[in-house]
């Protein structure tokens, strides 16, 4: 027997890393109150690098106050994982999603997310797949596409995943991103031989794929 | 779940696995469970706190014949954050996190009171935490399993059975889960908390539970 689960998507345009912290955070706590269901956040972020519980800074290779003359802001997270970027034409989504309603452990539920990445990324010919043990993420050959970190709070996910549509790669050089060392960085754009819709369509394929994977029956949309 | 257990008797009776019985306390005396998967062992006003990491479930189909599904629910552990000693924990709010995959999971204190000592251990060896709860009596295959391993039938759907052979030395590390998989000690400031946790009976069947949503 199948319970019928609703998704709510939640479509933004390009906000700030904390603003969008500070709102997993009150969605988190409604979540696991019960106020609302399962939602997932869908958007981008101006030039942001963010590093994980660990703070493993020593992946950044540039100061912060070269980072500051880059226009690119620092954050550091409770989530899990290195250090990574963030930027306009990367899309990412925040599941806010309970574990324990959806059926998947934290293993399986961050290689579901890979699975979105994978799926999105073959729409447009492209041959991704997931990482070997210990390289978490969303790989073409041995250039990373799509990067995940997720945060579990009493069984309550947060932030997620980033998925490279067509950033400007080069922000990621003055990183070891995921702290993998020489590992590239790659994009959809790079990739494919297709032309690329509008970034939300992009959008709307992840999501979707997101409610297939986690067997949601349907998705509500909501723009903000 | 019913036709998962018949699933997984065909299959065992498959490769034809006979097994001895190992007589293994399960009901540990003064272990209790929260439902964010945390447990505490409690002797007197001092309790010893750690994290469920995965579950056995055994089940008995005939004289000779067991089954073990196993259900590994974080994945390689890399890092442990720890509070302070000295540092105050609230029942139910998290004082930690375990990281594993990408995947930075709170770990909520099951009680009340101050961190009276932390495993320094996990620091070095984070996999120390993953220590797998038995709630039903354990039994050891017996074909080609050296002592400290154990055979895991692990049923997937109706059509894949994923049979892993596991060394597991965090298993045998963790057959004292107790001496080397706990993250803090606390001094409890009210052991009326206990009331509210779990016993072995009460989680083994939340776990069921849940195992049967899905």
């Amino acid at each position: 027997m199948r319970l019928q689960r609703s998704l709510e998507a939640c479509k933004f345009g390009i906000i700030n890393y904390f603003d969008a912290l500070k709102l997993q955070e009150r969605l988190v706590s409604d979540r696991k109150s019960g106020k609302i269901l399962d939602a997932i956040l869908s958007l981008q972020h101006p030039p942001t690098y963010t590093l994980g519980k660990r703070q493993t800074d020593h992946n950044l290779l540039v100061s912060e106050a070269d980072l500051k003359t880059m226009g690119a802001e620092l954050h550091y997270t409770e989530r899990g994982g290195d250090i990574t970027f963030h930027g306009p034409r990367q899309a990412i989504l925040y599941p806010i999603v309970s574990l324990r309603d959806i059926g998947f452990g934290a293993r399986n539920y961050v290689e579901g997310l890979e699975s979105v990445m994978i799926e999105v990324a073959s729409f447009y010919g492209v041959n991704a797949h997931a990482g070997k043990t210990g390289e978490t993420g969303v790989w073409v050959g041995d250039r990373k596409i799509g990067a995940i970190g997720v945060r579990i709070s009493s069984g309550i996910t947060s932030h997620g995943l980033a998925f490279n549509i067509d950033p400007d790669l080069r922000y990621f050089k003055h990183i070891v991103p995921c702290g993998i060392p020489d590992k590239g960085v790659t994009s959809l754009k790079r990739e494919t031989e297709m032309e690329l819709p509008p970034d939300e369509v992009i959008h709307e394929q992840l999501i979707h794929c997101f409610a297939k994977v986690f067997r949601f029956s349907d998705i509500q949309w909501k723009k903000q | 779940m019913a036709s998962r257990l018949l699933w997984a008797r065909r299959a065992a009776s498959y490769l034809r696995i006979s097994t001895f019985h190992r007589g293994f306390s399960t009901v540990i005396k003064d272990l209790k469970y929260a439902d964010t998967h945390e447990w505490v062992k409690v002797d007197g006003s001092s309790a010893t706190v750690g994290i469920i990491y995965c579950f056995f479930d055994v089940r008995t189909f005939d004289q000779t014949l067991f089954v073990i599904y196993f259900q590994d629910h974080l994945g390689d552990v890399v890092y442990v954050e720890l509070p302070e000693v000295g540092a105050s924990v609230v029942q139910g709010k998290n004082f930690g996190a375990v990281e594993s995959v990408k995947a930075t999971s709170d770990v909520n204190s099951p009680v009340s009171g101050e961190v009276v000592e932390v495993n320094t251990e996990l620091s070095g060896s984070p996999g120390l935490v993953s220590f797998g709860q038995v709630f039903l009596p354990l039994f050891y295959l017996r074909k080609k399993i050296e002592k400290g391993c154990c055979l895991c039938l692990n049923v997937i759907d109706e059509e894949h059975v994923e049979i892993n052979l596991y060394l597991l030395k965090t298993f045998q590390v963790n057959a004292s889960p107790y001496e080397n998989g706990w993250i803090i000690k606390v001094k409890m400031s009210d052991t009326g908390e206990l009331n509210s946790l779990m016993d072995s009976e009460r989680y083994s069947k939340l776990c069921e539970e849940e195992d049967a949503q899905h």
